[in-house]
């Protein structure tokens, strides 16, 4: 009698318990082990799988696939004359190099289709845009043309610029996306405005549907100023940059008196404002100026329910 | 038929006699007998809980002696954990074992396929579990051709009788060709 091969010849139902505990990554290299476990993940795939999957697009370097699996295991993908070389990374580490003949935006997307074919709802967790180097927006462009339409949850443009952000915002399918996040926002020159501060000007951004659609915004622009009504549509919202006037300020606190939908606002300034102008609005602190930190709290009745508006402000060294 | 007695001796009241495939007869104490879903089922069905009913052997046809011995080693060292209970779908799987755990299953391949088959007839989840995320944590963050090895699959690979040379036979081993790193189920476009 021949030896029972261990997983491969278990019972069907014991079968689906082990690839229950297996992350997506294992699944996938399981499936290439031989054609009866194949066969069997095809045809029960498993159902509890909640790994997250991310893309990130390093234009002039690479675009990756990220997987926790439990340790964070990717492959990455980056033009090679007229192949792509692909490198597949456990917990950023090299485990293994090949060529393949093709274009890199073609094995790319076999392998993302390949991974989400298997995933438990055909949405990313994140795609990640980080551009390191000014002008390489045809890359980018050509690489999200040819996905057509991203599914995401979270949408992160990394050293991107205004008409980057506009440009590349269209290719994400607003119905899933919930969480836009700007880091590092880079500032074009223009001959026009010699002021090393400018305005941070999101008209082309805040008109399209995706912008319009999502619950959570982060942005990081430390060499802009503000408008919050730029913002006031979120649920949740974190901004850091340069400065915000006073009144605007008092504006989000108004917002939330009569707004359902704004949940946590967090304002990070890199010039602070003048204290004297938010005590001729809000009054002095509810709680006693902490002498150590100089955090001041008010506190606001909500007048639609029974919720307290809650307003810290924690100066920074 | 010898009658084997577990470590702790069970008392005519509260013990019950099995009967593995090979004919040999376990007495097994009430209390190890509640970390099996069949036998537990069993038991309350014909109320040998009770000291006034006559308890009969019960034939448990797919386990061998030696399984059978493996599986109340189990069940005496878990004699006082707290019932199990099923782990919610979105927990994250640990592939961290107790010392004596991870010796216990420090089997070959086909005692550890025979003994989750027990596991799996007695219904003995926290075993039956355990044994799965053993058999995951062998798998994950493998290869496939580490997972082959672990699994004692060779039958998709052969040598080439001239050249020793391993070819690929059944071509679901190297994905229609493609390399070791691809994930993609289909073959890549020409």
């Amino acid at each position: 009698m021949p030896s029972q091969t261990l997983l491969v010849d278990f019972p069907a139902v014991v079968k689906s318990k082990v690839l229950e505990k297996l992350d997506l990554f294992s699944i996938l290299k399981l499936r290439k082990v031989c054609y009866n476990l194949r066969q069997f993940i095809d045809e029960n795939p498993p159902k509890f799988n909640s790994c997250a999957v991310e893309v990130t697009t390093t234009p002039g370097e690479c675009i990756s696939i990220n997987m926790k699996s439990p340790e964070i295991v990717s492959l990455v993908f980056r033009p090679d004359g007229n192949g792509c070389k692909m490198e597949w990374k456990v917990s950023y580490k090299v485990r293994k190099v090949v060529v393949e003949m093709g274009n890199y935006i073609d094995v790319f997307l076999r392998e993302l289709e390949g991974i989400m074919k298997y995933h438990w709802r055909p949405v990313l967790k994140s795609f990640s845009i980080q551009q390191f180097e000014w002008d390489v927006r045809r890359e980018v462009s050509e690489e999200l043309t040819r996905i057509g339409c991203v599914h995401t949850d979270e949408v992160v443009f990394d050293g991107c610029s205004l008409d980057q952000i506009a440009a590349f915002l269209p290719f994400f399918n607003s119905d899933d996306l919930n969480k836009i996040r700007i880091e590092d926002l880079f500032k074009q020159e223009k001959e026009d405005q010699e002021d090393d501060i400018r305005m941070l000007n999101l008209q082309k951004i805040k008109q399209s549907e995706q912008w319009k659609n999502s619950k959570h915004v982060k942005i990081e622009a430390w060499d802009f100023y503000v408008k919050i009504r730029d913002f006031l549509n979120f649920e949740q919202v974190e901004i850091k940059c340069e400065m915000m006037s006073v009144q605007d300020i008092i504006l989000i606190k108004e917002s939330f008196l009569t707004s359902s939908r704004l949940d946590d606002f967090s304002i990070g300034l890199e010039n602070y404002h003048d204290r004297e102008q938010l005590y001729a609005s809000f009054g002095f602190p509810s709680l006693p100026v902490d002498p150590e930190t100089q955090e001041e709290e008010w506190f606001f009745r909500i007048p639609t329910n029974e919720d307290v508006l809650s307003i810290r402000d924690v100066p920074v060294e | 038929m010898s009658c084997e007695e577990p470590t702790t001796s069970p008392t005519p009241e509260n013990n019950i006699t099995v009967v593995s495939s090979d004919g040999k007869e376990f007495l097994l104490d009430l209390k190890l007998t509640e970390q099996s879903e069949t036998l537990a089922r069993l038991i309350s069905n014909f109320e040998y809980d009770r000291t006034d009913v006559k308890k009969d052997p019960v034939p448990l046809g797919n386990i061998t002696s030696a399984q059978m011995q493996k599986i109340i080693e189990w069940l005496q060292h878990h004699r006082y954990y707290p019932k199990w209970e099923q782990n919610d779908i979105h927990y994250s799987t640990s592939f961290t074992f107790e010392t004596w755990v991870e010796e216990y299953l420090n089997i070959p391949n086909n005692e550890m396929f025979e003994l989750l088959n027990a596991a799996n007839y007695l219904n003995i989840p926290r075993l039956f579990s355990t044994i799965c995320r053993i058999m995951a944590s062998r798998i994950t963050g493998k290869s496939a051709e580490q997972i082959r090895t672990v699994l004692n699959i060779k039958t998709d690979v052969k040598n080439d009788v001239y050249t020793g040379i391993p070819i690929q036979e059944d071509s679901s081993s190297s994905e229609d060709g493609m390399s070791e790193i691809s994930l993609s189920p289909s073959p890549p476009p020409i």
